[in-house]
């Protein structure tokens, strides 16, 4: 994907794009720990889009008779939980909910906040301003408060806490895009293409965007983590998803409650949890050493 | 040396006095020695505690008594506050005296008589009947805001009769006044007067089993121990009600050995509790009880319907989801009352479980298999086990063709959404602690009342007439009624009374209550 | 100088107000608040004298205008729960927030620097890979989990230390270095990353091929120019520290800001939570004031203003 979107875009065509890929595909090589990240995530989304065939509509049904089973008990490999269902294939269920959450505001986050951020560096002046300050008072506030009272307002759901994460999540990427373009503003295509009187809208989708889309795909990589992680912070503090969505952070939150009496319903999601986001934070190391190490995170 | 030091760990010093006595002998001279210039005497050592720590989730909100209606806030209080009468364990539960015995003078006139004469304050001052007046009043008096200014709204006047009597004259017949009198607490009017409020709320007074000593906000509340106090010989040195919001963390403070007592421990931790070796598990049937209410008393909700309402009491396997999801930690209910509610009719039998029964009412209703969809709100870690008992509910409701979603709200959110009416058709709630007839079903079956969503223009002249009627026996044959009706007319679907389940430290000998009175006034070395 | 101060300052004041106004009117959407603290059995007649007495039945830019006057004369009105001014309830927690953040922030920046520096050094040796994969184990635990296994650990299997509460030394341990486990990974990757750029630059290279030995090197260039980040960063960080403190507090009973103000947000306790806003958005505007006053002392030819 991160290849793709890099290609799209590029300012001097092909040539790049094609020595970018390739830069990446040797750089793959000689670190594994990137490549066996990389793969655990493709099995992850993998099992996200087929869970709903690999798991049976019955999952969340309750069978009081086979509630607390350990793992590798009768069938179930990951064990089952309070109301009998199997934890293994809620999970599956869950890598379709939490990398949604994960993927989804940071895509969403970012369609908002990167024009924002980049009207803001070009054009400067009152915007700007506006922009900066918006910023300041959102970091003012505790963002795990704020997503408390937006939830408070919406309601408990997966769909409200998404959007209490790109409420929280744009300003990241406004950020970045602004800094970004104040600094390619002054680069002399850009100068041209202005002077040239090409559309506005030119010069941001062809002359901008491809030169800031860098940094703008590393901060992506380590923002699905926190979000992920976000998820299951806004459900230990009592405004998650609604039971039965098995998202891993919930899943995480509901399983404290069992953490003495049965010990596979917190730890094997927070497994799952902890090793997208370590493999997420890996994959985002490695893409900012290959693409552009000047980047600091 | 000083005693704190020797005392130190509560756990050394039990087993020093229990397990062996001929230490005790033998430290006889310097321990003796020292504790009888403390608090200690020699006789008192037997059974005695150091410190109890007692895990709640919040503060108190306050400690003037008889302000603030919150059980965190009250609990706390009442080791302070001696209440004017309690409920009696002894009998079933019903008000008996405790600082007061109660006596109904006229319809309108209530006399109230101390038991004793020799109650004193911490502060030194004698208990006389001008501090209960002191203590209605202030409450009664709106600049105080005090929630008692609803709930004593019917009382008229408050006259002394002597240092040990007073009497509350109502503005209707009140059959609450026992009720009412377990929430009184008298305050050192004395004291108060000398001090002022801030001083008094600072450093409170009264004639309770713990003394206080040091309120850390977000902390702790430390109280220690009242050695006069009037009613039996208190066996804690030192009581400390600490406060974590988390529930894992109360019950790793409970198996690490610094808590003595946590409420609320789920049923599926009690094994590790009992076999942790450092703690045991008390539990009690608790007055307090979940229902999901069927809405009846608004236009769109297919509860109108009495067909669907029993439906939906035959079609849930409510033994089963005790068995289930409880490990049999609930009781089932038949009607609106719990079976220690001493007003709760003993002829009505629970719905029985019964899917066919329910596939056939709710045909005649008119609706085919699959055709109903309901919207189910409930909270979520408000009641014990509420979110699994939701979703086995629904999916009971959906072996019979009522398919139901359950939508879970934050508490406050969920009572904002009962109140103003945009629940779905059901929803999940708790009522307590339920210990007499008016307190539900007075509150909860009348006029406009969201909270059961249950209105019955045939049950409520009965309630009406039950709540003017002052004499017990013919009281109890108009509540008996009620419950029939309302049972027959399926106006909930009854669950259970919750089982409080405690977390108890072994070295202490501790006894839950059924009313959720948390005390430990009599708590003693085990 | 003092002209630059006043500014930032003015400006936090204006960020201030900004958050207050948007906190004010998202609670006032978030529910009635009078139904969690009236017990479930007061009537509706008796509700609705509660609203008018508390002034909730007011319309919202009415409510909104007494509250600004209040609030700009310091008073943030009433906790409805404690019926004390909310201000107070909130400023007396702040010690313990403070307390806990500081100790967390010189772990992390005693732990991640140094994680940093021994990775950008040897980089791409093993320590490398240990001090990054640490690091990134920083960031992919949720802070309860971690925090409650330490507490299972260390508390309850092991005995040394307390569960949770504030009391002595052994109280802050778990729970600060619970809190600064993301804050460790951030300036571990932070300093490794700088460190390596600066390593890579030019005038590193002259300075090595003038003979410098390696230690002087490191110590003087890299990490004297790897600092302005780290500043920067720390002025950052503060803010996201506050922000983990709020799930802390709550797991290990911490008597702090973020728990006071969770409990009050769930009790829809306005007061409190517009006083909290006010402390929270002032120690963010100041610690990024300090953070940037020293950036320039560190960095001299950078011009404030």
């Amino acid at each position: 994907m991160s290849t793709a979107s890099v290609a799209a875009g590029g300012t001097s065509g092909i040539a790049v794009s094609r020595t970018r890929q390739n830069q990446l595909l040797r750089s793959l090589k000689r670190d594994p720990w990137a490549s066996v990240s990389l793969l655990f995530l493709l099995a992850v989304v993998l099992a996200a889009i087929l869970s709903p065939v690999l798991v049976p509509d019955t999952i969340n049904s309750p069978s009081f008779g086979s509630r607390l089973l350990p793992p590798l008990t009768d069938g179930h490999i990951a064990g089952t939980d309070q109301l009998g269902r199997d934890v293994w294939g809620r999970m599956l269920l869950g890598a379709r909910i939490s990398m949604t959450v994960g993927f989804l505001t940071v895509v969403l986050s970012a369609l908002i906040g990167v024009p924002i951020g980049m009207l803001a560096g070009y054009y400067g002046g009152w915007l700007d301003v506006l922009l900066m300050r918006l910023v300041d008072v959102q970091l003012a506030f505790p963002f795990i408060l704020l997503a408390l009272t937006i939830n408070a307002i919406l309601g408990l759901g997966l769909r409200n806490i998404i959007i209490t994460l790109v409420i929280a999540g744009w300003i990241e990427y406004a950020r970045i895009a602004r800094g970004e373009t104040l600094v390619v503003r002054e680069r002399e295509f850009v100068q041209a293409a202005h002077l040239t009187g090409a559309r506005s809208g030119r010069i941001f989708l062809r002359h901008i965007l491809p030169n800031i889309i860098t940094p703008l795909i590393v901060i992506s990589t380590l923002q699905v983590a926190r979000f992920i992680i976000a998820e299951a912070s806004i459900s230990f503090l009592g405004f998650g998803v609604q039971p039965p969505t098995p998202a891993w952070g919930s899943m995480v939150s509901e399983g404290l409650d069992y953490i003495f009496s049965a010990w596979w319903l917190i730890t094997l999601p927070g497994l799952a949890l902890a090793l997208v986001a370590l493999a997420v934070n890996i994959t985002g190391d490695w893409l900012r050493d290959t693409l552009d190490p000047r980047i600091r995170t | 040396m000083d005693q704190s030091k020797l005392l130190l760990n509560r756990r050394s010093f039990s087993k020093a006095t229990g397990a062996l006595p001929l230490s005790a002998v033998a430290l006889g001279g310097p321990l003796g020695g020292i504790l009888g210039l403390g608090v200690l005497s020699a006789s008192a050592q037997e059974g005695m505690i150091e410190h109890v720590g007692v895990g709640l989730g919040a503060d108190p909100l306050t400690m003037m008594p008889n302000a603030i209606v919150d059980w965190t806030t009250g609990i706390q209080l009442a080791h302070i506050f001696d209440r004017t009468m309690n409920y009696d364990p002894e009998q079933n539960y019903a008000v008996g005296p405790w600082l007061c015995s109660l006596e109904n003078i006229d319809e309108l006139t209530w006399e109230l008589t101390l038991v004793s004469p020799d109650i004193t304050f911490h502060s030194g001052n004698p208990l006389t009947a001008n501090d209960f007046k002191a203590a209605i009043d202030w409450a009664l008096d709106p600049a105080n805001e005090s929630h008692y200014l609803e709930r004593w709204e019917q009382f008229e006047e408050v006259t002394v009769v002597d240092d040990q009597t007073f009497r509350i004259k109502t503005t209707d017949p009140f059959p609450l006044m026992e009720q009412r009198m377990v929430e009184l607490h008298p305050i050192d009017s004395k004291y108060l007067e000398e001090v002022g409020y801030e001083e008094y709320v600072a450093n409170p007074s009264g004639t309770g089993p713990f003394k206080f000593k040091e309120w850390a906000r977000g902390e702790y509340l430390l109280l220690e121990r009242n050695e006069e106090y009037w009613r039996n010989d208190v066996m804690v040195q030192e009581v400390e009600f600490r406060f974590s919001p988390e529930f894992s963390t109360r019950l790793a403070a409970l198996l690490a050995g610094e808590l003595g007592v946590v409420k609320d421990i789920p049923v599926d931790s009690m094994q590790t509790v009992e076999e942790s070796g450092t703690a045991r598990i008390e539990a009690i049937p608790s007055s307090r009880i979940n229902y999901v209410a069927l809405v009846n008393n608004r236009e769109d909700s297919v509860f109108n319907d009495v067909r669907l309402r029993q439906a939906v009491n035959y079609a849930v396997d409510v033994n089963g989801i005790i068995e289930g999801i409880f490990q049999g930690e609930a009781t089932r209910i038949a009607g609106p009352l719990s079976g220690l509610n001493p007003d709760v009719n003993p002829n009505l039998q629970p719905y029985e479980y019964d899917p066919d029964k329910a596939r056939a009412l709710i045909e005649e209703a008119g609706y085919a298999p699959g055709e109903l969809e309901i919207t189910m709100d409930a909270p979520q870690g408000r009641y014990p086990m509420d979110t699994d008992a939701a979703l086995a509910i629904a999916a009971s409701l959906g072996d019979v063709g009522i398919t139901v979603n359950v939508q879970y709200n934050e508490w406050g959110t969920h009572l904002d959404k009962i109140v103003n009416r945009q629940t779905g058709d059901m929803f999940y709630l708790g009522w307590g602690p339920a210990l007499d007839a008016m307190g539900t079903i007075a509150f909860l079956f009348v006029g406009d009342s969201t909270y059961s969503s249950y209105q019955n223009p045939e049950v409520e002249p009965l309630i009406e007439e039950a709540t003017m009627t002052v004499d017990p026996e013919k009281r109890k044959e108009l509540w008996f009624q009620v419950q029939q009706m309302v049972y027959e007319d399926a106006a909930w679907l009854f669950l259970w009374q919750q089982h409080d389940i405690y977390g108890v430290a072994n070295d202490i000998s501790w006894a839950p209550r059924a009313d959720e009175f948390l005390w430990m006034g009599e708590a003693e070395a085990r | 100088m003092k002209g630059y101060v006043l500014g930032r300052l003015a400006s936090g004041l204006i960020v201030i107000f900004l958050a207050l106004t948007a906190v004010f009117f998202m609670l006032r959407l978030s529910g009635d608040p009078v139904l969690l603290f009236a017990p479930m059995d007061t009537s509706r007649t008796n509700l609705e004298e509660i609203r008018e007495r508390m002034g909730f039945n007011e319309p919202l830019a009415v409510q909104y205008a007494t509250f600004m006057g209040d609030a700009i004369q310091g008073d943030f009105g009433e906790s409805t729960r404690e019926r004390r001014p909310a201000i107070e309830i909130v400023l007396e927690r702040l010690p313990a927030t403070l307390q806990l953040g500081g100790l967390a922030l010189v772990i992390s920046l005693s732990v991640g620097i140094p994680l940093g520096i021994l990775s950008a050094t040897h980089h791409g040796s093993v320590w490398d890979k240990v001090a990054r994969l640490i690091a990134v184990l920083g960031q992919a635990i949720p802070g309860f989990w971690l925090g409650v296994l330490l507490m299972l650990l260390f508390a309850v299997q092991l005995n040394w230390l307390p569960t949770s509460g504030r009391g002595g030394v052994q109280h802050i341990i778990l729970p600060a270095i619970t809190l600064s486990a993301l804050s460790t990974a951030r300036y571990a990757r932070l300093t490794r990353s700088t460190m390596l750029d600066v390593l890579g630059q030019d005038y590193m290279r002259t300075a090595k091929a003038k003979g410098l030995s390696n230690g002087t090197v490191l110590w003087r260039h890299a990490l004297k120019n790897a600092s302005i980040s780290l500043i920067t960063m720390t002025g950052l960080e503060i803010g996201r520290l506050i922000e983990g403190a709020v799930v802390i507090e709550q797991v290990f009973a911490w008597p702090g800001m973020g728990r006071v103000t969770v409990q009050a947000l769930l009790n829809r306790d306005f007061a409190v939570v517009m006083a909290a806003v006010v402390l929270f958005a002032a120690m963010y505007t100041l610690a990024n004031l300090v953070a940037d006053l020293t950036y320039g002392w560190a960095n001299p030819q950078v011009k404030l203003g």
